[in-house]
């Protein structure tokens, strides 16, 4: 949901029934509540990427694997660019007022989503770090979560997870890059567990954190993305979203999904799989690695990213892209940077709202977890009712609007709660 | 036929490419170490064989095809024969057969470089139809051995109760420019097996005309069951996109062909509720293809394994590996609706594999046809639905009325399962107001399903007692008025409630309870409405009955379920509608009983 000073540009690339190679088709909305409203309304234009499918993505250029360097991400992602029709690149660049650009390229499910998008650029630099614009993916939800309160220290949950036990992963350097952007921090507690199993994540999510962030090996089953998990020796457990989304308490509206920096993913386009699924299964706003990247660049990112969170009061989107230019000038010649992807799904990007406590903050937190299941609950009707049309849909409409007052009722109550002391 | 299920999963070896690790999910062997071990093996199945399967020219000969089934054997049952032959031998003693259910846990096949060795294919490209032991020969090809895909380790849907007539929508699409499909043949086929259950409407055959996909999504809001498309399907990149995706091809206004890909109808399907899909048309489970020159993403794969793995998918897709050709579509069709809708209790896999074996039958060993049907499912029991008894006829309009109560109905319960499954005790404290704003949603969506009925014995439920107890109302509405006599009104047999005992309603005289050792409990009631004409306005109450909660998990639903309503209307016997009663679980309940 746009949040006033920033202005919405969410795009959705499919096949085109066009003829010619690489064809795509755009489509553009000025928010995700019209996205859910008009979904076949918006005007589609065709998209050109000659060859870049069979030369970016073709078996011999393995672009998740290696670390691509800036020059080729550059060109690639110049073409991307050049491929856009010209009232898409003008609704990007001269967006009007506010300043501001939110570019949320939508999950379809198809390949197109395994583009990198992230290194679209224009000119000089990639869109992605110009300071005027925000590129996220998007997984559109037709009604925001709230953010969620919380009393600092913000709770980190990082869970080591490797499959391939300690004979390949150096696991204390590879929590390093993460834990060491926390470590002397009071505004962060964090809990680092190798959770080898299932059980034992799900034992460690009672502390309620805020923040998941696993740190391991991606895998794809089908068009799933999948967390792997449990020892070697005994056998691997795929974990997909929905097992994750099924423990995540509603504590949890972070999750981060690092691949190692000292030995290669598995099938690291996995990680990018997990975070698009479905709008139905409710994951949080997830921050993940799409390809390969160097110990620097991860390092910087997350030494920026969590200090940019408290910073923000919790915006995500903000954090990420601060935290993103950090990496890119840390990155050199290599484009590690863009291997960092932010996929909203929780409809602001905000989920966190930072608070010294009060009173009654056990009120907030019981009014603001009613409120984020109510817009679960409101996705769910919206996901399921965007399919029908004509008078079954107004029927629809008028139970989703039961649970958008619902919502409505509870953020009058949460903002009633007077007492609790925001930081900014 | 009954069966016992042994369940595996493979997943991928993370440091040797060229192994699998298989391990043993669920089996009846009381043998708890088989459950935990990792069986490794090499896939013996290489993609030659696979490009010799895949040839629609030549098809392998009888004697290849045995040794490469020995070898999908030896791949999914490494040092597993013994335990496979074993449970098969146990279930037979039981007079039922045994169902071999195999999940994929990972499908790579690109040679992560973690991993060392020869890249070997796909985890989802093993032809596990074609699976043979000298034992049991083709093992998926004999009914009482049925064979199908799951696509987690874990099956998770219950059998759906369907009141008949239960409902398919068939869509016969023949784009011009396009090979005929023979439709017509097909829609015959299935027409004739079905003939007595059509003649007694306990199955209703609709078409999608004009078969366009427009006119699909329109008609799915009517209700149904099952869809069932007829046509051509294809792995293909649309236009030259060099993304190959499965398609089904559907008709536009104009005869031209519109492709369709998986996410669109999934998206279709979202808000219908359809239990089951079958598509006969060509690689409709084929896995995603390998191009090695193109795009090595794994992105897609076949249109079947997308639909079933989504969350508000069908229950099972019935879908083609391989092209089929027309006269191959038409015998499927035919055996496999006769024995899926004529035999009670009938499992997916076990109808489809019932159609293999009528597709060896007619073709013989040596044509492919037999293995190109998969099943994908995710059903507990392999029954996707639950045939009850035939009652009233809805109309098209109270039909359609009912598919966006149920969905809503849905929606509102699995999220009242997921507040019930939060462990943190603070977040259940903060989630208990969202606990009882859903059960008002759902007392409310009952409320209007009843109002959509004619006739119709509801029982309604509400919230079970810190000592487990709940009182339910027995209703009754009318579609029109009449005079009501005798009435029975039976239940399911219930392992989570018991009966402790029944009072007559404030509408009716009397009525006896009887709930006798190993028999479900019946509710009779004699001379109901004393004579007079009762109006179709109020639900009248026919008794009040109290029920003890025996389950000690801590859910948030229950249903007490109603088997059949007999009720003599103007001096004839009818089977009303019946509605099941809703419960709402606490966890004061779930802690008492479990003390």
């Amino acid at each position: 949901m746009n949040d006033g000073r920033t202005r919405d540009v969410i795009l959705e690339f499919t096949s085109s029934a066009a003829s010619g190679e690489d064809a795509l088709a755009v489509r553009a909305w000025r928010d995700e509540q019209q996205y859910y409203r008009s979904p076949l309304a918006a005007k589609h234009w065709d998209v050109r990427l000659p060859k870049l499918f069979s030369e970016t993505l073709g078996a011999g250029t393995d672009w998740r694997r290696e670390i691509s360097s800036a020059e080729s991400a550059k060109q690639r992602g110049h073409q991307l660019w050049s491929g856009l029709p010209d009232p898409v690149r003008q609704m990007i660049l001269h967006p009007g007022s506010p300043d501001l650009t939110k570019i949320a390229l939508v999950r379809t499910g198809s390949g197109v989503d395994d583009l990198p998008w992230e290194w679209l650029n224009d000119n000089e630099n990639p869109l992605a770090v110009q300071g005027s614009i925000r590129l996220v993916r998007l997984v559109p939800s037709s009604y925001p979560a709230p953010p969620l309160t919380i009393p600092l220290p913000i709770r980190v949950l990082l869970v080591l997870a490797s499959p391939d036990a300690s004979r390949v992963v150096d696991g204390r350097r590879e929590i390093d890059v993460v834990e060491g952007a926390l470590r002397n921090s009071a505004l962060y507690e964090c809990k680092a567990i190798k959770g080898w199993e299932h059980g034992e994540i799900e034992k460690a999510l009672a502390w309620a954190p805020h923040i998941f962030h696993y740190l391991g090996y991606a895998g794809i089953s089908g068009t799933r993305g999948s967390l792997l998990l449990h020892d070697m020796d005994r056998g691997t457990r795929w974990m997909p979203a929905t097992e994750l989304a099924a423990i995540l308490p509603p504590s949890v509206r972070l999750v981060c999904l690092s691949t190692y920096v000292g030995v290669d993913n598995y099938e690291l386009g996995g990680f990018m799989k997990f975070a698009q699924s479905p709008a139905e299964i409710p994951l949080p706003t997830t921050i993940v690695n799409q390809h390969s990247l160097d110990r620097g660049t991860a390092t910087e990112f997350w030494k920026e990213f969590y200090p940019q969170l408290t910073a923000r009061n919790g915006n995500v989107t903000d954090a990420f892209h601060f935290a993103r230019v950090a990496a890119w000038r840390a990155s050199g010649e290599t484009c590690s940077w863009a291997s960092f992807s932010l996929v909203i799904r929780d409809g602001s990007g905000h989920p966190f709202r930072l608070s010294e406590g009060g009173d009654q903050e056990e009120n907030r937190f019981a009014a603001e977890v009613q409120a984020q299941w109510a817009a679960r609950m409101a996705n769910t009707l919206a996901v399921r009712m965007r399919p029908l049309q004509g008078a079954v849909q107004e029927q629809w409409q008028n139970v989703l609007q039961t649970e958008i007052d619902h919502i409505k009722a509870l953020e009058r109550k949460i903002s009633g709660v007077a007492s609790s002391r925001e930081i900014r | 036929m009954k069966f016992d299920e042994f369940r595996i999963s493979i997943e991928p070896h993370l440091r040797d490419s060229s192994k699998w690790i298989v391990r043993v999910r669920h089996c009846s062997l009381p043998v708890p170490a088989l459950l935990e071990e990792p069986f490794v093996c090499e896939p013996l199945v290489t993609r030659q064989d696979l490009d010799q399967l895949r040839n629609n020219r030549v098809h392998p000969d009888p004697t290849t095809l045995k040794e490469l089934g020995q070898r999908v054997f030896q791949t999914m049952l490494p040092h597993l024969s013994w335990a496979y032959r074993h449970c098969y031998e146990t279930a037979q003693r039981k007079g039922k057969g045994l169902r071999l259910t195999v999940s994929r846990l990972g499908t790579t096949a690109m040679g992560p470089p973690l991993a060392a060795g020869p890249i070997t294919i796909g985890i989802d490209e093993l032809p596990i139809e074609a699976a043979f032991h000298k034992t049991f020969s083709f093992i998926a090809a004999s009914p009482k051995t049925p064979v199908s895909w799951a696509v987690a380790a874990k099956p998770d849907r219950d059998a759906k109760p369907v009141a008949a007539p239960l409902r398919v929508l068939t869509v016969i699409s023949e784009p011009r420019h396009h090979p005929p499909v023979a439709g017509n043949a097909e829609k015959k086929a299935i027409l004739k097996s079905l003939g007595p259950l059509l003649t007694n409407n306990a199955v209703v055959v609709n078409f999608c005309h004009p078969p366009t996909f427009q006119e699909l999504r329109l008609r799915l809001q009517e209700g149904y069951h099952v869809l069932h498309f007829i046509g051509h399907g294809a792995f293909n990149a649309i236009p030259a996109d060099q993304i190959p995706q499965p398609h089904l091809y559907f008709e536009d206004d104009k005869r031209r062909s519109r492709p369709v890909d998986g996410e669109q109808l999934y998206m279709a399907l979202t808000s219908s509720n359809v239990p089951l899909v079958v598509l006969t048309a060509c690689s409709t489970a084929a896995p995603s293809p390998r191009f090695p020159n193109h795009y090595p993403g794994l992105a897609f794969e076949g249109l079947a394994q997308a639909l079933v793995e989504r969350q508000a998918g069908p229950s099972a897709v019935v879908a083609m590996q391989f092209d089929i050709e027309n006269e191959a579509a038409r015998v499927f069709s035919s055996a496999f609706y006769e024995k899926l809708l004529t035999t009670p209790d009938c499992t997916v896999d076990g109808a489809a594999a019932e159609a293999r074996s009528a597709l060896l039958a007619e073709f013989g060993a040596h044509n492919r046809a037999w293995l190109t049907p998969s099943v994908y499912s995710r059903c507990r029991d392999g029954r996707v639905f639950r045939l009850e008894k035939l009652r009233s006829r809805l109309t098209n309009n109270k039909r359609a009325a009912l598919l966006p109560i149920d969905t809503k109905l849905q929606a509102y319960r699995e999220n009242q399962e997921d507040i019930a499954s939060q462990k943190i005790p603070e977040i259940r404290a903060a989630l208990r107001s969202t606990r009882q704003h859903n059960e008002l949603v759902i007392q409310q969506l009952v409320k209007d399903r009843a109002r959509v009925f004619g006739n119709l014995v509801s029982l309604y439920g509400g919230h079970t007692g810190p000592d487990g107890t709940i009182e339910c109302v027995l209703t009754l509405s009318l579609g029109a008025a009449g005079v009501i006599d005798d009435a029975r009104v039976s239940f399911r047999e219930s392992t989570e409630f018991e009966f402790v005992r029944g009072a007559c309603g404030r509408d009716v005289p009397e009525a006896r309870f009887r709930n006798l050792p190993d028999l479900p409990l019946e509710v009779v009631v004699h001379h109901m409405s004393g004579g007079r004409v009762w109006d179709v306005a109020p639900e009248y109450e026919i008794a009040t009955l109290t029920f003890r909660l025996t389950d000690t998990s801590d859910k948030s639903l229950y249903d007490i379920k109603l088997a059949e309503a007999r009720i003599q209307f103007n001096g004839k016997w009818r089977n009303f509608d019946t509605q099941d009663g809703i419960v709402f679980g606490s966890e004061a309940t779930a802690a008492t009983i479990s003390e």
